[in-house]
C-alpha cells in the first residue's frame, strides 16, 4: 500500500481539526513548529498529547511520531474502528480514556473531534473520559461546557441523518477547572451508536427564524447551591423581556474527589457556571452561550448569569443558522457528506472568525472542494450562504462490511 | 340572651314595649282569628333594641340587600383588587422553572429532542409516493403491491365481463362487493393462515372432492396457460398451503412426553437398537460407517418435542 504524500502544516492552531480531517480523508499529516518559539513550554501541550492517545485508541493502524522536543508530529491515520471488544475496550464495551492532571482544556475539546469521527467509525464509539484532568464545565480557554455540547451541538447531527436519539452523553461526575485552571476530576461517558454510511446533504439556507425558547443549565460544583439561583435570576432579568419560554435547570454537585500521586485525596474542580441554549422557530437552528467562574474566583454569580445572557444575545445577533461554536462541526460534516452541494446560511461575523477561515484552508489542503460564498439577498441581514460540496468520503469501515 | 334579658326588662316596664313585641302580639291575635300570615324576614334582635336602627334596617332588608352590604362594607374596605405584575422578573421563582418531566428529559444523557425537528424535517425530505424513486422502501412497497395484484388477479379476471374466465357471477348485481369480500378473505388467509370463511365445512365427501379437484384443475390450467403466454403469476405455495391439497413434507409423529431420549421403553425395559448403540458410542469419534457420531445421532434420533 503506497502511502500518499503527507500534508505539511505548521503551528499548534486547530490541531484537532487537522488530525480529524487527516483521519477522515486518510491523508498523513506532518505538523511542525508547534510552539517552537515558546521558551518555556515548547512542543505539544498535555491535552494535545492526550488527544493523540485517544486517536490511537479509537483507530486501528494509525501511527504517530513526535519529535524529541515535541515541536513536530507526523501522523499516519488508520481505520476508525470505534469500540471493538478486545481492542482496548473494557468489559462494558467502553474505551477508558484517562486525561492527565495538568490538562487545562475542557472535555469538549476531546468530545468535539471524537463526535466528528464517530459517525464514520466501524463499530459504536463508546468512550469514557476519566482521570484527574476531566473538566466538564466551560473553560476560560473557550471550550464549551458538556451541557451546551449535549443540548446545542449533538442535536445538529440529526440534520445529517445521524439520529441523535442513539447518541448518549452521560455526565457521571461534574467538575469545574481546578487550581490554576488545571485538572478537574469529572467523568463523562460518550456512547455514539449512530454510524452512517454517508451523511446527508444539508440545506440550511432558510431564514433562521425567531427565538422560540431558551433553555439552560446552571451548575455549581462544590460551592453553595444558591449560586445557581442567583445566576438564573440574573440571566432571567436580561432575558425575560425578550422571551416568554425560559427554563433553566439548576444542578448542584459535590466536588469530585481526586487522588493525588502521594496517596492523599483532595477535592478539586470547584466552581460554578451557566450554559444557555436558545432554540429558534426554524428547525435545527440553535444558539448557545457558556460562561464559567474563573478558577481564581472573585466573581459573583450575578455577573456570570448576566454575562452569559448577554453572550447568548450576542450569538443570536450574529445571525445565521449556526453559531460560532458549532460552525466547525457542521461545516466539516458537510464537507464529508455525499457528493452534492449543501448550503448553509451563516452569519458574517461567524464565518469571519479565525477558526472558520482556518478550517476552510485546511479542508482545501486536504483535497476538499472550495466553498462558494454569496450574500443573502432575501433580506438585509447581511448573512452569507456557504455552498459546500461533499467529498463523498463516507464510512470506509461500512463500505467494506 | 341579651335580647331575652331585654325582653324581660321591657316586660317589667310596660311603657317601653318594643315595636317588635307589639307586632308579635298583634300577629298572634290575628292568626288566632284568621289564617296564619306568611313568614316575614326577622330583623336582628340585637339591633331591635335600638328603635331608630330597627326602622332603617328593616326597610333596607326588605327592599334591596345591596345597601346593607355597602353599609357594613366599612369593615371590609381594605379588600382591594390584587395586581399581578408580569413584566418584572421578581415574580418568577428561579428554582421551580421546569416541570419535573421536562426537567428529566432535558437533563437526561440524551440530546434533547426538539419537538419541531421530527414533525417538520421529514415532511419535505420524504415525498411519500414517488414511483420513480428507486429507494429501498419504495421498491419494497412496489413489490408488495405487485404480489397482491398477482395473487388477486384471478378474482378480477372472473369478474371482468369480456374475459375468458368470466363467470355468470360477474353479471349479477353487487358483484363488486363480493369481489371486495373475497379479496379481504384472501388477504386474511395469507396473513393469519386461517381457513377461508367461504369454505363450507360440512358437505358430502364426493362433492368436496369434486370441488377441490375442479379448483385444482382450474388453477393448473390457469398456470399452464400463463406459462405458455409468459405471464408471471403469484407464488403457488401460498395457495396450496391453504387448500391443504398437498400433504405436509414430513408427517410429525406424536411422541409420549415420558419417552426416553435413547432407545425404546417397553414394559419396564429399555431396549437399545444397534443404531442407538452406534449413536451413543460414536459420540466421541467416528462410527463404523465413517460419519461423525453426534451429527448422525442427532439425525437418526427422533426429536423430542
Amino acid at each position: 500500500m503506497s502511502s500518499p504524500e503527507s500534508l505539511r502544516f505548521t503551528g499548534h492552531r486547530s490541531f484537532t481539526w487537522r488530525l480529524v480531517l487527516a483521519t477522515l480523508t486518510g491523508r498523513p499529516v506532518h505538523i511542525s513548529k508547534i510552539r517552537s518559539s515558546s521558551p518555556t513550554n515548547p512542543g505539544l501541550a498535555p491535552h494535545e498529547i492526550s488527544f493523540l492517545r485517544l486517536l490511537e485508541a479509537v483507530t486501528n493502524g494509525s501511527t504517530m511520531q513526535i519529535s524529541y522536543t515535541g515541536t513536530t508530529v507526523t501522523y499516519h491515520p488508520g481505520l476508525i474502528t470505534g469500540t471493538i471488544a478486545g481492542f482496548g475496550a473494557s468489559e462494558d464495551e467502553v474505551i477508558e480514556h484517562n486525561i492527565p492532571a495538568n490538562n487545562t482544556r475542557g472535555v469538549t475539546y476531546f468530545l468535539m473531534p471524537i463526535c466528528l469521527l464517530a459517525p464514520f467509525s466501524k463499530a459504536h464509539m463508546n468512550v469514557r473520559f476519566s482521570g484527574p484532568g476531566v473538566i466538564t464545565s466551560a473553560t476560560q480557554k473557550g471550550d464549551m461546557s458538556v451541557d451546551s455540547f449535549r443540548t446545542a451541538v449533538l442535536p445538529l447531527f440529526g440534520l445529517f441523518g445521524i439520529p441523535p436519539a442513539r447518541i448518549e452523553l452521560r455526565l457521571l461526575q461534574r467538575s469545574c477547572p481546578g487550581k490554576g485552571g488545571r485538572g478537574g476530576g469529572g467523568i463523562v461517558e460518550l456512547r455514539f451508536a449512530s454510524q452512517v454510511r454517508l451523511p446527508k446533504t444539508l440545506h440550511l439556507n432558510r431564514n433562521p427564524g425567531r427565538i422560540k425558547r431558551i433553555r439552560g443549565v446552571a451548575y455549581s460544583t462544590g460551592v453553595s447551591a444558591s449560586n445557581n439561583g442567583r445566576m438564573i435570576y440574573a440571566a432571567r432579568e436580561v432575558l425575560n423581556p425578550l422571551s416568554s419560554d425560559i427554563h433553566v435547570a439548576a444542578q448542584y454537585d459535590q466536588a469530585p474527589l481526586v487522588s493525588n500521586p502521594d496517596k492523599t485525596k483532595t477535592r478539586t474542580g470547584i466552581g460554578f457556571g451557566l450554559s444557555l441554549v436558545a432554540e429558534s422557530s426554524s428547525a435545527g437552528v440553535i444558539y448557545s452561550a457558556d460562561v464559567v467562574a474563573p478558577p481564581t474566583g472573585g466573581v459573583v454569580p450575578e455577573d456570570i448569569g448576566k454575562q452569559c445572557a448577554y453572550q447568548l444575545l450576542e450569538n443570536i445577533a450574529q445571525g445565521g443558522c449556526v453559531s460560532r461554536t458549532s460552525a466547525g462541526t457542521v461545516l466539516t460534516l458537510m464537507a464529508m457528506g455525499s457528493e452534492d452541494m449543501g448550503r448553509l446560511r451563516i452569519g458574517r461575523d461567524v464565518i469571519g472568525t479565525e477558526e472558520v477561515v482556518g478550517l476552510a484552508r485546511d479542508l482545501k489542503a486536504f483535497g476538499a472542494s472550495s466553498w462558494g460564498l454569496r450574500d443573502v439577498d432575501e433580506d438585509d441581514s447581511g448573512d452569507i450562504i456557504v455552498s459546500v460540496k461533499g467529498a463523498g468520503v463516507g464510512n470506509i469501515g461500512r463500505k467494506v462490511a | 340572651m341579651a335580647s331575652v334579658l331585654g325582653k324581660r326588662k321591657s316586660r317589667n316596664t310596660e311603657l317601653s314595649i318594643s315595636e317588635e313585641e307589639a307586632q308579635a302580639i298583634f300577629r298572634r291575635h290575628f292568626e288566632a282569628q284568621f289564617k296564619p300570615l306568611p313568614e316575614q324576614p326577622k330583623s336582628n334582635p340585637q339591633i331591635a333594641d335600638d328603635d331608630l336602627a330597627t326602622d332603617t334596617d328593616e326597610s333596607d332588608d326588605s327592599e334591596w340587600g345591596g345597601i346593607s352590604d355597602e353599609d357594613d362594607g366599612d369593615g371590609s374596605s381594605e379588600q382591594s383588587v390584587e395586581v399581578i405584575d408580569h413584566t418584572s422578573s421578581n415574580t418568577h421563582d428561579p428554582t421551580v422553572s421546569m416541570s419535573k418531566r421536562e426537567l428529566k428529559a432535558f437533563m437526561s444523557s440524551r440530546p434533547p429532542s426538539t419537538d419541531t425537528t421530527p414533525s417538520s424535517v421529514p415532511a419535505p425530505a420524504e415525498p411519500p409516493s414517488d414511483p420513480e424513486d428507486e429507494d429501498e422502501r419504495t421498491l419494497r412497497a412496489q413489490d408488495l403491491a405487485l404480489q397482491r395484484l398477482l395473487s388477486e388477479s384471478h378474482l378480477l379476471a372472473s369478474l371482468t365481463p369480456g374475459s375468458v374466465h368470466s363467470t355468470a357471477a360477474a353479471h349479477k348485481p353487487f358483484a363488486a362487493g363480493r369481489l371486495r369480500h373475497k379479496t379481504t378473505d384472501l388477504r386474511i388467509q395469507s396473513l393469519a393462515g386461517a381457513d377461508s370463511i367461504y369454505d363450507q365445512k360440512k358437505m358430502p365427501m364426493a362433492m368436496r372432492k369434486r370441488i377441490l379437484a375442479t379448483r385444482q384443475a382450474r388453477d393448473d390450467k390457469r398456470r399452464r396457460e400463463a406459462k405458455e403466454n409468459g405471464i408471471i403469476l403469484e407464488h403457488p405455495s401460498s395457495i396450496n398451503k391453504n387448500k391443504k391439497t398437498l400433504a405436509p413434507a414430513r408427517p410429525r409423529r406424536d411422541q409420549a412426553v415420558d419417552a426416553p431420549a435413547v432407545g425404546r421403553l417397553k414394559g419396564a425395559q429399555l431396549r437399545l437398537s444397534e443404531r442407538d448403540v452406534r449413536a451413543i458410542e460414536g459420540s466421541g469419534g467416528r462410527d463404523s460407517v465413517g460419519r461423525v457420531g453426534p451429527g448422525r445421532a442427532g439425525a437418526g434420533k427422533r426429536g423430542r418435542r
